[in-house]
Parts: C-alpha cells; structure tokens; sequence
C-alpha cells in the first residue's frame, strides 16, 4: 500500500458530485484510489467487508441523502467495524437542516461537510475539510 | 210623585258614601215627616210611600235595607202590603218593621206570620227607632258584601276553569297524595278516559313515577315556571308515551293540592332522537373529514418540503457544471453559445433563489410557539434596517419610524417582517427619494403597524393577489421571488393578526397589519 496513494471511500449516488470530489483531489494533487458504492445496501456490505489486515480506506465520506435507505446505518456499520476504527468518517450533504448536521455527529461521524452551491465553492470547502481529514492540510492548493 | 219627594229627601244632609235605601210607608204626610226627621241623622237614603200600592211599586224597582211599614191605611193596609211585598223576588227577604199604634197579640201574630221582623209602637221614641234601624241597614250592608264577594269568588273560579279548559296541556289537580280532584278536558283526551273516571282515581294510573313536589318549590313565587321532568305516562289502552311533567302546588281550603300539567313529548323525543343521530352522523363526517384534511395537508406539507430541499440538488448540479463548462469552453464555444450557457446558468440561478424563497416559506408557515417571548418591536426594527442597511444606501432612500411598542411574539418573524416589507418599498420605489414610514397604534386587543412609502404602488384589483405564494405582477424589470409578501401573510398569521395593503398606483403604498398584544 503506497503511503502516498491515499484510498477513499466515496458513498454517493450523484455521479456529477462523484466528479466534483475526485476533482477537489486532483485539483489539489492528491494521489488517489477510489472505492464508490451508489446506494445504502451497497454501502453496508463493503464497510463490513474490511478486515483489520485487509485495505482499509484512509477515508470514507458518505453522502446524507442516499436513495433506498438512511446514510446512518451505513455510519453504524462503518463504526461497528472496528477495522475502520482509525479511518475518518464525514457525512457530505447539501442539506442545510441543522438537525442533519446534529444527528450525523451524534451517531459518530467525525465531520459534517457541506456542499456550496457554487464550483469554486465546492472545490474549496470540500476539498479543504478533505485534506484536514487527510490530515495533509499542507498540501492545500 | 214619590221620586219627587226622593230628590227632595237627597237635598237634605249629605247622605254617606255607601248609602242604603230605606222605605218608609204611611199614609198621614206629617207621620212620615216626622219619621224622615228621625231617620235623617243615619244619613241614608229615604224612600217615602203614602199608600201600599206605592210601597209596592218601588219595592219592583229597588233593593231596600228595611221597610217601616204603617198597619193602618186606608185601600190596602200594612199587612196586606207586607203580603204582596213577600210574593216579589226581589223583596222576598227585605225585613219589615211594622208601624202600629196598637198592642194586640192577634195583630202581633200576623204581622210576625207574614215575616216581620219588628213591631214599633207609636208614639214612636226616636232613640230606638234609630237604633233599630241602623242595625237593619248595617245587616243589609253586610249582606251585599258577602254576596259581593260570592260574585267575585264564582267570576274568579270561572276563570280559573277557563283556563284549565283552554290549557293546550292535559291539567290534572290532584291532592297530596295523588288522588285527582279535577281534570280538564285535555286530560280526558289525552289519557282517553272520560272525566268522571278520572275523579278520585290516583294519578299514578297515568304517571306511575309521579311523585309529590318538593316543599321547597312550595313558597317559590319567583315567576321562574316549574322546572319540568320527563315521565312516562299511560293511556287507558295501555300504551305509554313520554311525557313533560310539571307540578306546583298550592294550598287551598281542601288542604294542599298539586297541580300537574301533562304533555305529550312524543315528537320532541322523536326529534332529539332525529337531531342526537343527525350530530353523530355530522361529528362523524366532520372527524372524516378533517382526517381527509389533516392527511392532504400533511402530503401538501412533505411535498413542498420535499420540492424545496430535494430540487435544490439538481438545481445545486446545473449551477455547478454550467460553471465548470463556461469555465473549461471558454474559447472554444461561439458568442451565441456563451450566451445559451449563460441562459443555462441565469434560470439554473433564479430556481436555486426560488427554492431558497420556498424552504423559507415554509419554514415561517410552521415555525413553532416555542419563540413567543416581549418583543421590543423597535429592536425588531433596527435589526431588520441593519440587514437592509447596503439596499437602503445604494437607493438613497429615507426609512423613518415612530416609537413603536413592546409585545408578546415572536422576534424572528418580526424581523422578517420589517425587513420583507421594507424591502419591498426598497424594491418597488418610483423615481421620486424613496420614504419608508414605519408607525403603529394601539388596535383592539394590541396593535396596528403600519409599513407605509411614496414607491409605484399598486393597482386595486390586485391588493389581495400579491400575498399569495410566486404571484408577482411585474418582469424582469424587478428582480424577486413572488415570495415575500407570501412570508409576510405566513409570519403575521403565524403571530395571531391580519396583514393587509392600502394603496393608489402612483402614489405609494401602505402596509397594515394588526398583532396581538399577547400570546393567543
């Protein structure tokens, strides 16, 4: 596993925000390696798939509003399993109801990412929180 | 003649009030002057006859207390006038004092066989003639009073019957026990018995739960009638009916007696049971209907809500990638197809600040109670200006406000309040300053606000059509959503009051909206 390759899991059923991300990485120069699942079930297998050798992703970052089913169960998975356990997990979401933000941290994700309205808003509010997340804030721009 | 002489006695002392008549028989004028002179001093009226025939005459015409009557007359004498004067109706009983100069027994005798009450002798002695007089004329005072007053009693009970007669219910009066003493025809009708078997039966044949009133309802004269109760009653064919009953009793002479008026409530009954089923089949559409109306109201509610925040991700889409295109096609694309990308983007812009106008929308229809706190309107104010501080600048316009005072609501809508209507005079201002005039007065039950400016105005037909949601009556021109008046009505309504708008094209508007002191 090459430290510099980093491997993101992306939950998200919007293939033009799939896009937007992968864009805020390269736009950045992060190396990347991507796991995508579009739907809730989907999601679920994959989180209790990882084992604690296995390739674990160095982020996962779920989309709130999934089709079929509530993003937050795929959260329970991911921190049932303890082989996730150092990986961060950000709830991503365009939805401005405090009350999303409020039930996201309080069933453990470790951010709450909102999605500006506006390309060069994405790009830098996604991207920043990924790099903190990343925990290679340096690398910013 | 003899009335001549009645007119003659009535201009001498003044006779009294109740006067009776006296008749004084006797054929030698000076003896009945010299009885007129005696009688006098009684004050009643006297009557002079000289002859029996006379006597008899006025006897058909007038009711006498007494008649002194002298036995010795030439034609027909004392007794054989006394005789005739018994076989009249009307002096069958008028006492009659016989006037004698004799003391025989045999006279005596007849006299008193044919119903005199007194022999007086001559020489008379005035004392006792007037004594004995006055007594006659006291006893026959006294008799026309009682039969005065038997007129009045049987006047009165033929009233009393009347109106049992005429009473549209079965009237029963019974005594303390129950047993009937008297029944109208009603009664008769209604239970279907005759009268007389009614008398001396006991009333609960035809109300068996009949029961005596209450002596606390004994001594009520306070007009308010008796309360009634519902009973079952019985006819003679042995059917029942549900009855109204009223009782109330009175004393009488036979004691205390009760009087029960008897209706037949058949029909009310029928009635209340038709009106009891009508309310439950009404309460059950009523519930169904507002089970219909709660459940489309919910949908409508999810719906929109859905509509604002699920739109917004596509919408959120079309911005973004319009953009990332103009971005990385710029050079590429033709003039023209810049501008069908820029077209792209600018609706892509106006459904983003729709849907923004919208969640707010809804978030103001239902924003809870839990606010509601004393609301310094004039803060509320200040804060709204300051968010619109940069508009009012660029406009060069003039917001001014009276001191405006402190109620029980909710702060955010107020704000929101202010600063939707400012900014609508902000926005719809003509070519003349712009002048915002905020103001309120005391209203029933709490205040009147009043949003006033000198801006274009608006036509009459559509002072109601722009409170309703995206309805907007100008273009381009004017920039907006069609939504703020519609949060206006949503925040005054949420606040308890009314909100309406006065206003002439040309000439400005004025907004108006009545709040409540306190939390309703």
């Amino acid at each position: 596993m090459n430290a510099s390759t980093w491997h993101i899991l992306l939950i998200e059923d919007n293939r033009g925000d799939v896009w937007l991300v992968e864009e805020c990485l390269r736009s950045r120069g992060i190396k990347y390696r991507l796991t995508h699942c579009e739907t809730v079930d989907c999601a679920i297998r994959i989180v209790e798939s990882f084992g604690a050798n296995g390739d674990v992703p160095d982020l996962m970052l779920l989309d709130y509003n999934l089709p079929r089913g509530d993003a937050l169960s795929v959260l329970a998975a991911a921190i049932g399993n303890p082989a996730l356990a150092r990986t961060p997990k950000a709830v991503i979401t365009s939805s401005v109801a405090p009350k999303d933000r409020q039930d996201s941290l309080e069933a453990g994700a470790d951010a709450f990412i909102y999605k500006p309205g506006d390309l060069d808003g994405f790009l830098n509010e996604v991207g920043d929180q990924i790099t903190g997340l990343l925990g290679i804030g340096f690398q910013t721009k | 003649m003899s009335t001549q002489v009645l007119r003659q006695t009535r201009s001498q002392p003044a006779m009294a009030q109740d006067a009776v008549r006296l008749l004084l028989v006797d054929d030698d004028e000076s003896n009945l002057l010299a009885l007129q002179a005696v009688l006098e001093p009684l004050r009643q009226e006297l009557v002079l006859a000289r002859s029996g025939i006379e006597a008899l005459r006025l006897c058909l015409d007038h009711d006498f207390a007494a008649i002194l009557l002298d036995v010795r007359m030439p034609e027909m004498d004392g007794f054989e006038a006394a005789e005739l004067i018994r076989t009249r109706m009307r002096s069958r009983h008028t006492p009659i004092l016989f006037l004698t100069g004799y003391r025989s027994d045999e006279q005596l005798f007849r006299g008193y066989d044919l119903g005199a009450v007194d022999f007086l002798f001559k020489p008379l002695v005035p004392e006792i003639l007037q004594s004995k007089v006055a007594v006659f004329v006291e006893l026959f005072r006294s008799e026309q009073l009682l039969r005065r007053r038997t007129k009045a009693l049987a006047r009165t009970e033929q009233k009393f019957r009347a109106v049992l007669e005429a009473a549209p219910d079965a009237m029963v009066i019974t005594d303390e026990e129950g047993d009937i003493r008297l029944a109208n025809s009603r009664a008769d009708w209604l239970f279907g018995y005759a009268r007389e078997e009614l008398i001396g039966v006991n009333i609960r044949m035809l109300i068996p739960h009949w029961t005596t009133p209450e002596n606390g309802s004994m001594d009520r004269f306070d007009g308010a009638p008796a309360p009634e109760t519902r009973l079952s009653a019985v006819k003679r064919s042995g059917s029942s009916f549900p009855a109204e009953i009223t009782t109330s009793p009175f004393e009488s002479d036979e004691g205390l007696l009760i009087t029960t008026a008897i209706r037949d409530a058949t029909e009310q009954v029928e009635a209340e049971e038709r009106i009891r089923r009508i309310n439950v089949e009404l309460e059950k559409r009523v519930a169904e209907r507002t089970a219909d109306l709660t459940r489309s109201n919910e949908a409508l509610r999810q719906f929109a809500w859905a509509a604002s925040h699920d739109l917004q991700e596509p919408t959120r889409m079309v911005l973004t990638y319009g953009e990332w295109i103009s971005r990385t096609a710029s050079g590429k694309l033709e003039t023209h197809e810049m501008e069908m990308l820029r077209c792209v983007q600018d609706n892509g812009l106006r459904l983003q600040a729709l849907l923004s106008a919208l969640r707010q929308y809804i978030y103001i229809s239902e924003s809870g109670d839990a606010a509601w706190s004393t609301v310094d309107c004039g803060a509320a104010l200040r804060n709204a200006l300051s968010n619109l501080s940069g508009k009012i600048a660029e406009c060069g316009g003039t917001v001014s406000a009276e001191s405006l005072p402190s109620i029980e609501s909710v702060e955010i809508l107020l704000v929101q309040l202010f600063q939707n209507l400012i900014g609508n005079s902000i926005k719809y201002r003509s070519d003349k300053p712009l002048e915002v005039r905020i103001s309120a007065e005391q209203a029933d039950h709490g205040w009147r606000f009043t949003v006033a400016d000198n801006g274009i105005g608006i036509e009459p037909q559509y002072l109601d059509y722009i409170f309703g949601v995206f309805k907007r009556l100008h273009g381009p021109q004017y920039s907006g959503t069609g939504i703020g008046l519609a949060i206006c009505k949503a925040a005054v309504e949420r606040l308890g009051g009314t909100i309406w708008v006065e206003s002439k094209l040309g000439e400005g508007s004025a907004f108006h909206f009545d709040l409540p002191q306190r939390a309703r």
